[in-house]
This record gives C-alpha cells, sequence and structure tokens, in this order.
C-alpha cells in the first residue's frame, strides 16, 4: 500500500511540476490602451511687443491679451504686435518674438504657468512682465533669491493680475543686486512672465525656466566674449552642481565648475568663458537637488543674452531672421544622424553629430530637425551688435505625455 | 358480475368468489362480449359451481350487462362485482350487516396486494364536483389500518354495492346514459335524492384491480375519455352549465399539457366533444331524476375544492420532497457501517451537515463584518449592483449578456434589493457551495462524516482561492451550481424512467447546464462536446442530451454572434472588463492562489498541500482504471488553468485576462473524488480526512479573522452628492472621474446613473465615447486641455469633471478653459461643472442648442430635433407625449430623433429587448414544464411496481 500511496503522491507531484513550469511563462501583458488623438489645441503667449514669428501646424491666430481681433500667422511670415498677444493654433507650434530696438532680440513665447523662476544677473536695470492672458484673475508671489540668501521685500506677495492685463514689477526696488532668481508661483490663475530691461538700457530680455535636477542649455555662440553660467538653489538643502560643456570636439567639464556648490535659499554666477573658448556650445547642469540654471551670453558689444534650458526630443523646428547658424547639440551617449528640412522643402544631407558633440552648420529661416535621438539646439544669428538666440522647439508628434492613463471602473 | 375480456386477473376473482362465506344467494356472471379467454374461466367456473349461472352477450355497459343478468327479477339484495373486484372471504358477511343500516351499502375497495407492502385504500364512498372531478373520501395510497368509519355518503364505485332490491326499483337501476365509470356515482345519488341512505361498510372489503382505469383490460380510446364523459354526464344532469363544464375541461386539458400528458388533454377534449353532441343522452339522465331532490347538501364539494386539494396536494408535496431533501436516504455506506454493527442502535443526535452549515455560516457571517451597512460593495471582479430590483431587470433587458436576467432574478433573494443579493451571496457562497457540494457527494452513498469533510474542504477551497473576496462572479456561481449539475448530470445516466418522466432529469440538468453556461460559455462547449461523445457511445441517450444541451444553446442564441465577434469572451467570466490587470502569480498558481484573495499564501500552501497528499493516499485505494481516470481528472484542468492564467484574450471593448477559477474549482473536485470514493471505514483514510476538517477549519478560521481583505470591500462613490443628483436626475449625464494615484497613474471613469453597475463591465466600461474620453482624460492629464473641452463634454453628456490628485498646473489649465466652472470637493479634488445645464439631451434648431433638463419638451416650430447623447446607431428609443419619435440623421455623430412640433413629457432610454426576454422565459417555462412532475393518472406506473 506504502508504494502505491508513493506512486499516486509522485504522480500528483509531477502534475504539480508541470503546473509550476508553465506558470514561469511570463503572462500576456494587457495590451496598452489605443493611443488616442489629443486634442493640440496650443496657447502661447507672447508678452513683449515686436514681429510675431510662429512656426508649427494648424492656422495659428494671434490675438493681442487685452482683447480685439485675431490675426492668421501662416508659417514663416511676421506679425507685428504693439501689445501682448496671445497666438492659438489647433496643433502644436513654436512661437517667438522679434523685439525691435538695438540690439535686435529673440523672446520665445511660452504657455502661461503656475511656476517658474527667472535668473537675472543685473536686476536692477530689469523688470517683471507678469501677462495673465486667461480669463480668470490671477494672483502672483513671487520669491527672490540672492547670492547671500532669500530676500523677503514688500511688494512681493499677493500680486493680483487681472484677465489681459500685463503688469510690470519693478526688480531694482525688490532687489536692488544681483545675482537674483525670481520664483514666482500663482495661487490663483496662471502667468506668463518675462524679465527686460527698463527703458533706456540696453535691450534685453530673460524667459523663465522650470526648477528641476538637470537643465540642458543650448545655442551658446560661437565666438562669445562672454560666457557665464547663473544657478540658483530654491531648496532649503545645500546642492552640489556639476556641469558639463558639450562643445564641437565633445563633452567636457569646464574648470570653473568644478566643485560648483550652492548654499540653500541661494543664487550664483560663475563666469565659464574662458572654459568654452568662444565655441558653440551646450552646458548641461546637473545638481543632486532641484535648481534653476541660464547661461548669459554675449557677442561683441551687443547686450547679452539669456539662454535657458530646452526640451530635447527628436522632432525639432524653428523660425530664425536669416543669417542663422544651426547648433545641434547630441546630448545622448551615441552618435546621432541628423536631418535637416525646411518645412515643405526638401531634406538636406544628412549630418552626423558625436555623442556630446555639438555641430554648427548654416541654418534657413525656418526648419525643421529630425533625428532618431533626442538632440537639443538653437538657432543663432551673431554679430558684431550682439546675438540672437532661438531654442528650438518640439515640433508636433511630440506633445507633452499624459502619464500612464488607465480606465478604472472601481472609479465611481 | 360482469365479465370483459377478464382473461388476466378473472381466475383470481373466481378463486376469491370460491371462498365468499357466506356465498350470495345466486351469483350471476355475464360475459359482455369477451374475447379472449375469460368465456373458458368463466365455464370452469360454472362447471366448478363457483358461479350459478353465466350470460353471455355481445359487448355492452355495466348497466345494461346487469339489467340482462336481472332480467325482471327484483331480488331483495343486488350485490355489484366487477370482474377485478375481489371480496374477501367475509366481504359478502359484513356488507349484509351493513345492510341493516342502510338502502345501499358500500364496502371499502382497496388496491392491489404487493409484496411485502401493507394494504392501502383505494376508494371508501366517493362525491363529485359539481364541475365533474372525483372526489375521494379516503386518501387513495393511504395504508389501511382500519381508520375508516361507516358513513352516509353521495355515492362510489359499483364494485362490491350491496343494492336493496327496492332501492334499485325506486331509481330505475344503472342509468345507460352513463355507460361506464362514474355509474356508482350516479346510481347512489338518485337513491339519495330519493331519500335513501347510502352507508360505506368499510369492515367489508375487496381488492379492486382497476383494470379498466389502468388500462390493463384493452380499450380502443384512452380510458379517461368514459370516465370524463361519464362525469360531465352525470353533473350536467344536475344543473352544471354546459359553459362552465367547457371551460372548466378546457381548462383542465391545459393543465394534462403542463404536465406532460397530450394523451391525457385529447381524451379530455374528445370527452367534452362528445358530451356537448350527447344532449339528449343528458336530457335523458336528467329524466331519471325525481322531482324534489332528498341529497343532504354537504355530501357535494364545495365550488373551491378543486382549488383547496391541488393546494393540499401541492403542500404535500412540498413536504415531502423538503423531507427527502432533509433526510436522505440512509446509504450502504452506513448501514455496513460501525453505526448498524454495536448491540445498542445508537442514534446520531447531530447531523454532520448541521455542524458543518452552521460553522461556515457562523465564520462567513464573522468575515463579512466589513461588507454590512450602507453603501454598495464592490471590486475586483465584482460591480456594484443596481439600486433597485427594477433597475436589475432594467440592466438585463437593455444589456446584451443574458446572465443579467439570472442575477435581476436571484436579487429577489435579497429581499428585492440587489445590493442586499451581493452582501448575501459574497458572505453565504461558501455555506451554499458546502451543501451543494454535500448533496452530490451523497449521491454516491458516502457517509455523512466523509461528505461532510468533504464539502467543508469544497468552501473552504472556494474561500481561499479568492472566489468571494476578489469578487469573482463566476467562480462564485460555478462553486455553488456546479454541483448541483453534476448531481443532475448523475441523475440523467441513472435515468431509466420513461415516457415524459424520462425528460425530468435531463430537465433539471439543462437547468443548471443553463446557469453555468450563462456566466461561463466553455461550460456549454464542453458539455455539448461531451454529449455529443455520449450519444456516438449510446445512440439511446440522444433524448437526453437533446434536452440537456440544447435549451441552453436557445437561451443563448441571441448573445451567441457576440461570442463568434469576440471568441475570447468564452475563456472569461462575466463582466471581464470590470477586472482591474492583476498580474498572475507563478508557482503559487499551483496552490490555488489566482485571484487577490486578501489570505496569507501560507494558508493556501497549507491546505492545498494537504489536500493532494490526502487525495495521493485515497488514489492508493482506487483500482487502476479509477486511479489514471483521476490523475487525469486533476492533471487536465489543472494544466489548462495554468496555461490559460498567462493569456489575455479580446472581448467587447477591451482585453481581459482568461478566467482561472472554474478550472481551479474542477482540479479540487478532482481531488476529492477519490478522497470521496475511498470508504470511511479504511483506518488510513478516517485519520486523513479528519486532518483534512482540521486544516479547513483553521482555514475557515483564517477567513474568519481576516474577512474581506480583498478586492471587494464597500465601495462608496466619491463623486459628491450634488453631482449624482445630476447624473440620476431627468439631466441623465454622465460624470467624467480623473485620479492621479500614488503610482503616477492616470485612472479614470465615466459614471452616469447606469454605469458602473452589473453588466457593463461586458463592453468598454467606459461606454460607447470611451475614446473620445480617453483623449479628454490624455488631454488633461498633460495639461493641454483643449479650448473646446466644455463643448466636447457636452456633446458627450457630461456635466461634471471630477479630478483627484492632480497639480496646480492642470487644474489651472482646465480652470481657463471656457465653459469650465470649478469647486474644490476637498484638498485634493476639484469638480468642474459644465456650464450650461448639460444633459444627455437637447433640442437642436440649425445652430441653437437647448438642453432638455426637466424631461419636458417645450412647444416650437421648424425643424427641431432631438439629440441623444449617444452613438447614432445606439439602440435607444425617444418618446414625447407617449409619442415614439422617428429617427433622423445623425448630429455631430449623435443620435438624433425627428421632433418638428412635438411636445410634452420627453423619454429617453435604451430600448429593452423584450423578444430576448420572451425567449428566455420560454426557455425557462418549457424547462420548468420538463422538469415538473409528470401526471401519474391511473394509466401511469405505479409506485409499488417502478
Amino acid at each position: 500500500m506504502m508504494r502505491r500511496i508513493l506512486i499516486s503522491a509522485v504522480a500528483l507531484l509531477v502534475v504539480a511540476g508541470v503546473a509550476a513550469a508553465l506558470s514561469l511563462i511570463s503572462p500576456m501583458r494587457r495590451p496598452a490602451p489605443a493611443a488616442v488623438d489629443l486634442p493640440r489645441a496650443a496657447k502661447l503667449t507672447c508678452s513683449l511687443p515686436g514681429d510675431v514669428v510662429v512656426e508649427g501646424e494648424g492656422t495659428p491666430t494671434v490675438t493681442p491679451v487685452a482683447g480685439g481681433d485675431s490675426v492668421d500667422a501662416a508659417p514663416g511670415t511676421a506679425v507685428a504686435a504693439s501689445t501682448p498677444v496671445n497666438v492659438r493654433a489647433d496643433g502644436d507650434i513654436a512661437a517667438g518674438v522679434v523685439v525691435a530696438g538695438t540690439p535686435r532680440l529673440f523672446a520665445p513665447c511660452a504657455s502661461p504657468t503656475t511656476t517658474g523662476v527667472l535668473l537675472i544677473d543685473d536686476p536692477a536695470t530689469a523688470e517683471l512682465l507678469l501677462t495673465n492672458a486667461d480669463a480668470a484673475e490671477a494672483s502672483v508671489d513671487l520669491r527672490l533669491i540672492g547670492p547671500d540668501g532669500e530676500l523677503s521685500p514688500v511688494g512681493s506677495r499677493g500680486i493680483a493680475i487681472a484677465p489681459g492685463v500685463t503688469r510690470p514689477v519693478a526688480l531694482s526696488i525688490l532687489a536692488p543686486e544681483g545675482p537674483v532668481a525670481v520664483v514666482y508661483s500663482t495661487s490663483h490663475g496662471r502667468v506668463a512672465a518675462v524679465a527686460r530691461n527698463v527703458e533706456g538700457r540696453a535691450a534685453r530680455v530673460v524667459t523663465p525656466t522650470d526648477l528641476r535636477e538637470e537643465h540642458l542649455i543650448a545655442g551658446v555662440p560661437a565666438g562669445a566674449s562672454s560666457v557665464k553660467l547663473l544657478v540658483t538653489n530654491p531648496t532649503e538643502n545645500r546642492v552640489n552642481v556639476t556641469t558639463t560643456a558639450m562643445g564641437p570636439g565633445g563633452s567636457y567639464e569646464p574648470a570653473s565648475t568644478t566643485g560648483l556648490t550652492l548654499a540653500p535659499m541661494t543664487s550664483q554666477i560663475v563666469d565659464v568663458t574662458a572654459d568654452l573658448s568662444g565655441e558653440a556650445s551646450t552646458l548641461r547642469v546637473v545638481g543632486d537637488g532641484e535648481l534653476g540654471a541660464s547661461v548669459i551670453t554675449q557677442v561683441g558689444t551687443g547686450a547679452p543674452t539669456t539662454l535657458t534650458d530646452s526640451a530635447s526630443v527628436t522632432d525639432l523646428m524653428g523660425a530664425a531672421p536669416s543669417g542663422a547658424t544651426l547648433q545641434l547639440t547630441n546630448p545622448g551617449t551615441a552618435a546621432a544622424t541628423v536631418q535637416t528640412s525646411e518645412p515643405g522643402g526638401e531634406a538636406r544631407t544628412p549630418v552626423t553629430i558625436p555623442a556630446g558633440a555639438t555641430l554648427a552648420v548654416e541654418s534657413t529661416a525656418r526648419l525643421r530637425v529630425t533625428s532618431e535621438t533626442p538632440l537639443v539646439g538653437a538657432m543663432v544669428v551673431a554679430g558684431d551688435e550682439g546675438a540672437v538666440v532661438v531654442p528650438l522647439a518640439p515640433a508636433a508628434g511630440t506633445p507633452a505625455s499624459p502619464g500612464t492613463t488607465v480606465l478604472d471602473p472601481e472609479l465611481r | 358480475m360482469v365479465v370483459h375480456n377478464a382473461e388476466g386477473w378473472l381466475p383470481r376473482q373466481l378463486v376469491a368468489l370460491a371462498g365468499l362465506n357466506p356465498r350470495p344467494g345466486r351469483l350471476v356472471a355475464v360475459d359482455s362480449g369477451s374475447t379472449d379467454g375469460s368465456a373458458e374461466l368463466l365455464a370452469k367456473a360454472l362447471a366448478e359451481g363457483v358461479v350459478d349461472d353465466v350470460i353471455t352477450t355481445a359487448t355492452q355497459p355495466f348497466g345494461a350487462a346487469v339489467a340482462e343478468a336481472l332480467h325482471d327479477q327484483e331480488p331483495e339484495w343486488i350485490w355489484l362485482l366487477h370482474d377485478d373486484s375481489a371480496p374477501r372471504r367475509d366481504t359478502l358477511a359484513h356488507l349484509v350487516e351493513g345492510a341493516k343500516q342502510a338502502d345501499i351499502v358500500v364496502p371499502k375497495l382497496l388496491e392491489p396486494k404487493r409484496r411485502n407492502y401493507p394494504e392501502t385504500l383505494s376508494e371508501v364512498g366517493q362525491s363529485i364536483t359539481k364541475g365533474g372531478l372525483r372526489v375521494p373520501l379516503v386518501e387513495v395510497g393511504d395504508i389501511d389500518q382500519g381508520q375508516s368509519e361507516s358513513a352516509e355518503v353521495l355515492g362510489a364505485s359499483t364494485a362490491g354495492l350491496l343494492i336493496r332490491g327496492e332501492t334499485w326499483r325506486e331509481v330505475g337501476g344503472l342509468a345507460p346514459e352513463v355507460e361506464r365509470h362514474r355509474d356508482g356515482v350516479d346510481l347512489c345519488w338518485r337513491a339519495n335524492a330519493y331519500g335513501n341512505r347510502i352507508l360505506t361498510w368499510p369492515n367489508a372489503a375487496l381488492t379492486h384491480r382497476r383494470a379498466g382505469h389502468t388500462g390493463e383490460r384493452e380499450s380502443n380510446e384512452h380510458p379517461h375519455v368514459a370516465d370524463r364523459l361519464a362525469a360531465l354526464r352525470v353533473v350536467g344532469a344536475r344543473g352544471a352549465s354546459t359553459a362552465g363544464l367547457t371551460l372548466a375541461s378546457v381548462a383542465r386539458a391545459f393543465g394534462f399539457l403542463l404536465a406532460k400528458s397530450p394523451s391525457q388533454a385529447g381524451a379530455e377534449l374528445k370527452a367534452l366533444r362528445r358530451y356537448q353532441s350527447s344532449a339528449a343522452s343528458t336530457a335523458s339522465l336528467k329524466d331519471r331524476l325525481p322531482a324534489e331532490d332528498h341529497t343532504p347538501p354537504e355530501f357535494i364539494p364545495g365550488r373551491l375544492w378543486p382549488v383547496k386539494h391541488w393546494l393540499d396536494k401541492a403542500g404535500a408535496s412540498i413536504t415531502e420532497r423538503y423531507r427527502d431533501f432533509t433526510e436522505p436516504d440512509t446509504s450502504i455506506d452506513e448501514l455496513t457501517g460501525d453505526d448498524f454493527t454495536g448491540v445498542q442502535n445508537r442514534r446520531r443526535v447531530i447531523n454532520p451537515l448541521t455542524v458543518l452549515l452552521s460553522l461556515l455560516l457562523v465564520l462567513s457571517l464573522i468575515a463579512g463584518r466589513r461588507l454590512y451597512g450602507v453603501g454598495d460593495v464592490a471590486g475586483g471582479g465584482l460591480l456594484p449592483a443596481p439600486s433597485t430590483l427594477g433597475e436589475a431587470w432594467q440592466a438585463y433587458l437593455t444589456g446584451e449578456a443574458p446572465w443579467l436576467g439570472i442575477a435581476a432574478s436571484a436579487s429577489v433573494l435579497g429581499l428585492g434589493q440587489p445590493g442586499w443579493f451581493t452582501v448575501a451571496a459574497l458572505v453565504l457562497t461558501p455555506v451554499f457551495a458546502a451543501w451543494t457540494m454535500w448533496r452530490l457527494i451523497r449521491r454516491f452513498e458516502v457517509g455523512k462524516p466523509v461528505a461532510a469533510a468533504l464539502a467543508g474542504v469544497w468552501a473552504v477551497a472556494v474561500v481561499l482561492l479568492g472566489l468571494v473576496t476578489a469578487g469573482d462572479v463566476t467562480g462564485m456561481t460555478l462553486a455553488v451550481v456546479g454541483p448541483l449539475l453534476a448531481s443532475s448530470l448523475i441523475s440523467v445516466a441513472r435515468n431509466e424512467a420513461g415516457g415524459a418522466e424520462r425528460l425530468r432529469a435531463p430537465a433539471v440538468a439543462a437547468f443548471w447546464l443553463l446557469i453555468v453556461s450563462a456566466v461561463w460559455p466553455t461550460a456549454l462547449i464542453l458539455a455539448t462536446v461531451a454529449g455529443i461523445g455520449w450519444i456516438v457511445r449510446d445512440r439511446g441517450r440522444v433524448v437526453d442530451v437533446a434536452v440537456a444541451v440544447l435549451p441552453s444553446w436557445i437561451f443563448l442564441a441571441p448573445w451567441v454572434p457576440a461570442l463568434v465577434r469576440h471568441p475570447g469572451r468564452l475563456l472569461t467570466g462575466v463582466d471581464p472588463l470590470a477586472w482591474p490587470d492583476y498580474h498572475p502569480a507563478s508557482w503559487a498558481t499551483v496552490f490555488g492562489r489566482i485571484l487577490p484573495s486578501g489570505l496569507p499564501l501560507w494558508a493556501n500552501v497549507a491546505f492545498f498541500a494537504l489536500l493532494a497528499l490526502v487525495a495521493a493516499v485515497a488514489l492508493a485505494r482506487l483500482t487502476r482504471r479509477a486511479w489514471v481516470g483521476v490523475v487525469v481528472t486533476v492533471a487536465a484542468p489543472l494544466l489548462i488553468g495554468t496555461l490559460l492564467s498567462r493569456l489575455v484574450v479580446e472581448v467587447d471593448g477591451g482585453s481581459a485576462r482568461a478566467l482561472s477559477s472554474p478550472w481551479a474549482l474542477l482540479v479540487v473536485a478532482g481531488l476529492i473524488a477519490p478522497i470521496a470514493a475511498v470508504q470511511w471505514g479504511q483506518l488510513g483514510m478516517r485519520r486523513a480526512t479528519s486532518a483534512l476538517t482540521v486544516a479547513g477549519l483553521l482555514a475557515a478560521g483564517t477567513w474568519a479573522v481576516v474577512g474581506f481583505n480583498g478586492p471587494v470591500g464597500k465601495a462608496p462613490t466619491a463623486l459628491p452628492g450634488y453631482v449624482r443628483d445630476v447624473t440620476t436626475s431627468t439631466r441623465d449625464s454622465r460624470a467624467l472621474m480623473m485620479e492621479l494615484t500614488p503610482n503616477d497613474t492616470v485612472a479614470w471613469s465615466v459614471v452616469d446613473a447606469r454605469q458602473p453597475q452589473w453588466g457593463t463591465g461586458e463592453r468598454n466600461p467606459a461606454g460607447p465615447f470611451a475614446e473620445d474620453f480617453a483623449a479628454i482624460v490624455n488631454a488633461i492629464a498633460s495639461g493641454n486641455p483643449p479650448d473646446d473641452l466644455a463643448e466636447r463634454l457636452r456633446i458627450n453628456g457630461t456635466s461634471h469633471v471630477w479630478v483627484r490628485g492632480f497639480g496646480a498646473d492642470h487644474r489651472v489649465g482646465v480652470d481657463n478653459v471656457a465653459g469650465m466652472v470649478s469647486a474644490p470637493a476637498d484638498d485634493t479634488t476639484i469638480v468642474w461643472t459644465v456650464s450650461g445645464l448639460v444633459s444627455r439631451a437637447w433640442l437642436q434648431a440649425d445652430e441653437d442648442v437647448e438642453p432638455i433638463v426637466d424631461a419636458q419638451v417645450p412647444s416650437g416650430s421648424g425643424e427641431r430635433t432631438l439629440v441623444i447623447a449617444e452613438p447614432a446607431d445606439a439602440n435607444w428609443r425617444a418618446t414625447v407625449g407617449g409619442v415614439e419619435l422617428e429617427r433622423a440623421d445623425a448630429v455631430e455623430e449623435r443620435l438624433a430623433f425627428a421632433l418638428n412640433g412635438a411636445s410634452g413629457e420627453l423619454r429617453v432610454e435604451p430600448a429593452p429587448h423584450w423578444w430576448r426576454f420572451a425567449l428566455h422565459l420560454a426557455v425557462f417555462v418549457a424547462l420548468a414544464i420538463l422538469a415538473a412532475p409528470t401526471m401519474s393518472g391511473p394509466t401511469g406506473a405505479r409506485r409499488g411496481l417502478e
């Protein structure tokens, strides 16, 4: 009987063993939700007056923020705007304002946001423009972080902005000395923020960036006479910063930024001009905590230009004044083959960019760049009177990711 | 004694007559046209002096034959005998004794004696209703214990009737208008009418074979024809209206049809036709009645007697079935077990089933403590129940899956509250599963202790597999109904009945197969294949298989096209898209970890390992063939289920994982089978089964402690009350819900008055505009809501957007869209109301859009269209002022109806599938008829002969 029991037990064990082996087969995954055609209605706000240049899909329209008639803005053409405007389109677009004056400047238009940071090296000559392009009132709080800590000036909290209104805030009063990081956040609504030099000073525009651990700042022009890295630590912890420069010959760490560390709630400016040797470059700034970073570059005797973080994607587009040079940087670890073309035109001969290198090529006024690996880039018009740097923007097909969405009937 | 073709039983009759003491003064036999050996038998009896005279006539009615025997004589007493009514030796003596007090003496008629059975009563006088129904005065089939007492009656069978000669003359003898059957009742009734006394005398007994009634005496037509015709004539002559009798006969014929006796129904109608065409005979009979009727009125039953009688029989039947149910026959195992070997007959005070069910009930009630109280219970594969029974039926009528009808019907068990039924089902499924498994195991004559232990094992396995705590409705149903189906199939296999009675067992099996197939269509495929295999082996089973399998195919027929379009649905259970994407376990699958039960894994490992070990011990005691069979029975579902657990299949509206629980239950059943097959008396098995019982108790106790710790639980809606009020109002709008979960996944759903609830997991749970909503959700989640968000929501009938867990950028993004009005619901939740009183229905005239918020269509002129936020091809209907609207061309791909100048109350709702309901009802009625007891009239088999 014991033998029969053993045989029976072994038989069941074998069956269970086979089942256990089958259970090790990786289960099929439920297919991801079907790709949906995202509504791509885009709305950018251009806070400065000037010639609005739009690139992208759909039929963009330009409408004054304060209200008024809309004007169609065909890609590749400029629409003169004397007041802040909204640019709307049914697809992804990039837009900027070529600001009139001396020297000429390019100020990218951006979506209104609830938070952001503007890094300003000389606040004594600057003013902040806060534009509420929405239909609801916005209320903005400012935090100013200087080299020695956070400033607490009167009037930096609860700045109310009515719909369609652009409100200037004189930074010279709030923070007379620089560098300073202006961190803005809204308790209601959202705003488009930009800083510019006050009248009477050389024209200059600073666009906002986000607080994050890594910044890729493209568009440092070749032959820059001055390149400064401005970083800020808005947190209550010390942040160690590692900077990598990506030039034509590859990537390297600028000596001036070695061991760079930021005390809590401080801003710091580092001159990396000598490290870059006047080469067209992109800087990668990485912190072990959230930080804000921008690069202030100057060509010739012109006014400084502030560069901020660019999106690293595989499909880029941009539009710039004629005579621009395209600077493309491959921040990846493998060489990238890049195809450039003028929208609607023939593709140009592909170029290869080594990993961590920046390549400068001749550009057209309107440009589309595609690659198998993510790139950053900018269109640079440099001259003795300064430089206009137009960062390339994500083109159609690269919308902001909504993350993973899952239909869940239990949510009720 | 009138004789007609009685060769089969006449010898016994003659022997009885020969033994009479005293004998009648003269015993005359009338051979009424016999064509068999009756004449020879009578001649022999005459020669031997058993009878005093034999008169041979042509075939004629009983009364005419008696008249022939009497000629014009008027004896003091006339004793009427049938050729199948054998008197006892002292019958006549007792009758004569009774004759001292009566004009007609009615003997006690007994049923034919069966070997080893006591005498049973057939009749001690009878009456008749005004509709012609025979009214027995004793319970036919009761054991004769001398309980009957002498009493005055209306009438009786002519068998053994002793009639005073004067009375015979006074009433005119037997009426020729009542040829066969009921002639005794008519005679006695007339005697009563003349003021004679008819008295039963139970001490005088005859064994009445009732050869004519039972069909033993060959006849050219159904015996019921003559019986019913006589009954109609008897009551018709006494004032019963032809219309009333016609109505009653038609109703009875329909009843006979329901009782699966078409021949009886035909005979009923045939008798009715003859009665209607023989008014002269009825009038003639009426003329025989005296002008003044002295019949005591209490002899005639009241009008409600048939109803009372039917209720009495039904109640007795139920009682008898309940007794059979609660007190199953003693098994061979018990009769040969230890309990019967002792000197003293020990009486088991506590039934093991009672102990098992009581214990499980207490533990289940404790385990379900989190489910009690107000609020929906849902989770896992279980969607919330509809709020009311009406909504449950609405879900069935407008939905696609047939199981919704069964769920709606079963909700009656929850006192009409589907939510209560859900809780009861979750808590009590292990209890019912144990009970049904007990009944199945007992079919194999397994001892009660073993049956209780194994039923407990089954119940515990149901819990440990996670069927109840994960909301596996299919598994729960199969756990309870599966054993009933198996039991009914055993009945089919063992079925030896004939005629319509033979259909009962397959019909019961068909019912349970239908339930199982509705929740797990694979079962129907397997049953069909198995049935075909059975037919190939035994062609005599064609009818059994057809009756068992075809009803399920007919029931599911409207659903078959959907199954063909999405064959993956065959491998899933109910509401396949309700399930979250639970990642299947790996090796733990072998230990029944097929669902997130919330119970500790060690409980699964310990219990199922022990079950397998005990099964192995039991296996060793089986024959080689049974051994192989059990191993295959365990291995096949285990391997199939394990493989299927890796699969993802396409179903209507999405994809779902194949269901493992049916296969897991088959594995458990396969492990239980050898244990049940081995007799309890074997010492090793007793210990092993005891160990299994203890393990089961520990596992059940663990469940009681842990409770419903899996996906199933209270599932209150997160929507604020004012949103729910809108979605359930006449606006009937939708609400879009989004939540950023801690793992950065955006969960979303669409809620309205009809979803989510039972059945909405049979298609995309988000409803018909799932893709549109997915796009909106993605847009909002990406922080880039479209400017026309409010319009997109409006044309989908969405009045509110509920968002939880998102940051300020996302919130402000929606805030800045025109037409979206936000209101915080709590610290992390925002509810946007789409401005403009969004409703599911709106009026559209050119570019003007006017939502209908109060279910009232205002008066208007011009070309107006009613637009419904449903797909253009949706099966919805709309009525205005009770008038159904015609469909119009779709507006923005939405369902539209031509409204024009109509105004009034608007009703917009999914169109119910009445034809499908009718089909399902017809199947159930047909099964009920087939499964109901077959009419066992006098022509049917008697219990003692079965």
